[in-house]
C-alpha cells in the first residue's frame, strides 16, 4: 500500500495533511487508532519542521511526502526538509523536559514526540536534497 | 479552531474546539499572553471538543507555566479525550499539568489555590 502527497512550504496545509493521513491509516491492519494517531502525529511534527525551520515557511517551496506500508511496517519519508544541519546539531530530542520549562521554550518537544513514536528516525541528505526517514513496526 | 474565553468568578475558563497545532497555537498563545496581561492567571482549559494537539500546542501551555506559577496562578486541564491526553503521556506531560476529568473537578482543584 503506498501512497505520495506534494505540499507547499505553508502551516496551512497541516490540517488537511492529517486528513489525508488519517484516511489513508485506516486502510493499515494491526493498526490501532491510538498507534495511528501517533503515526499522524508524528508526521506532523515532521512536515511541522520541514516547513516552519527547514524552509522558513516558503510558499514557493514544496515538500514531498511518500508513504509505504507493508504488513510489517510503515515506511515514511519526507523531503526537502530543508534542516539536515540543524537536526545533526542539535540536542532537543533528549532535552529533558524540566529545561524546556525553565526556559519557556515553545520548541523542542516535536522531535522529542517523533522519536518517541517511531520506531527508526534517521535524517540523511543525497544529492543536495535533505530527508527525514522514520519507520514505524507494526507487529 | 475555535477559542472561546470565558471569565467567571476570577477564573478564566478557555475552551478549544478542533485541532490546536502549529497554526492555531499562534492565536492561542495570543489569548494566554492578553489573560497575563490582564492578570487573569488562574486558567481552566476546557479539552472538552479538542481533537488533536500537537508539540506546538504543548509548548504555549509550557511556555507560560512559570510565569502563571509566578503570579499565583495556574492551568487546569479537563475533558480531554483519549488522543490528546496520550500525547500528554508520551511527553510525560501528565505528571506535570494538572488534568481532571470534568469541570467540577477542575474548579474544585483551582478554588483549593
Amino acid at each position: 500500500m503506498k501512497a505520495n502527497l506534494t505540499t507547499i512550504c505553508s502551516i496551512d496545509t497541516q490540517e488537511e495533511i492529517r486528513g489525508f493521513l488519517n484516511k489513508f491509516f485506516e486502510g493499515v491492519d494491526d493498526l490501532t487508532d491510538q498507534k495511528r494517531n501517533q503515526v499522524v502525529l508524528a508526521i506532523d511534527e515532521a512536515i511541522a519542521n520541514a516547513i516552519i525551520h527547514g524552509n522558513d515557511s516558503d510558499g514557493e517551496k514544496s515538500i514531498q511526502l511518500d508513504l509505504d506500508v507493508d504488513k510489517k511496517r510503515i515506511h515514511i519519508e519526507i523531503s526537502d526538509i530543508g534542516l539536515f544541519d540543524e537536526i545533526m546539531n542539535n540536542d532537543k530530542k533528549d532535552k529533558d523536559l524540566k529545561s524546556v520549562i525553565k526556559e519557556k521554550q515553545k520548541g523542542g518537544l516535536g522531535l522529542k514526540l517523533i522519536y518517541s513514536i517511531m520506531d527508526v528516525v534517521c535524517f540523511y541528505t543525497q544529492n543536495n536534497k535533505s530527508y527525514c526517514l522514520m519507520v514505524k513496526l507494526l507487529k | 479552531m475555535e477559542i472561546i474565553e470565558r471569565y467567571e468568578d476570577e477564573i478564566l475558563t478557555i475552551l478549544l474546539k478542533g485541532e490546536l497545532d502549529a497554526k492555531s497555537s499562534i492565536d492561542l498563545d495570543e489569548t494566554i499572553k492578553m489573560a497575563l496581561t490582564q492578570e487573569k492567571t488562574r486558567i481552566i482549559i476546557d479539552c472538552q471538543h479538542l481533537s488533536y494537539i500537537s508539540s506546538a500546542g504543548l509548548g504555549v501551555f509550557i511556555s507560560h507555566l512559570d510565569d502563571l506559577k509566578a503570579y499565583g496562578g495556574k492551568f487546569v486541564f479537563y475533558g480531554m479525550n483519549v488522543t490528546v491526553y496520550n500525547v500528554f503521556e508520551i511527553l510525560g506531560l501528565h505528571t506535570i499539568m494538572e488534568i481532571v476529568r470534568d469541570r467540577f473537578e477542575a474548579q474544585t482543584l483551582m478554588n483549593e489555590s
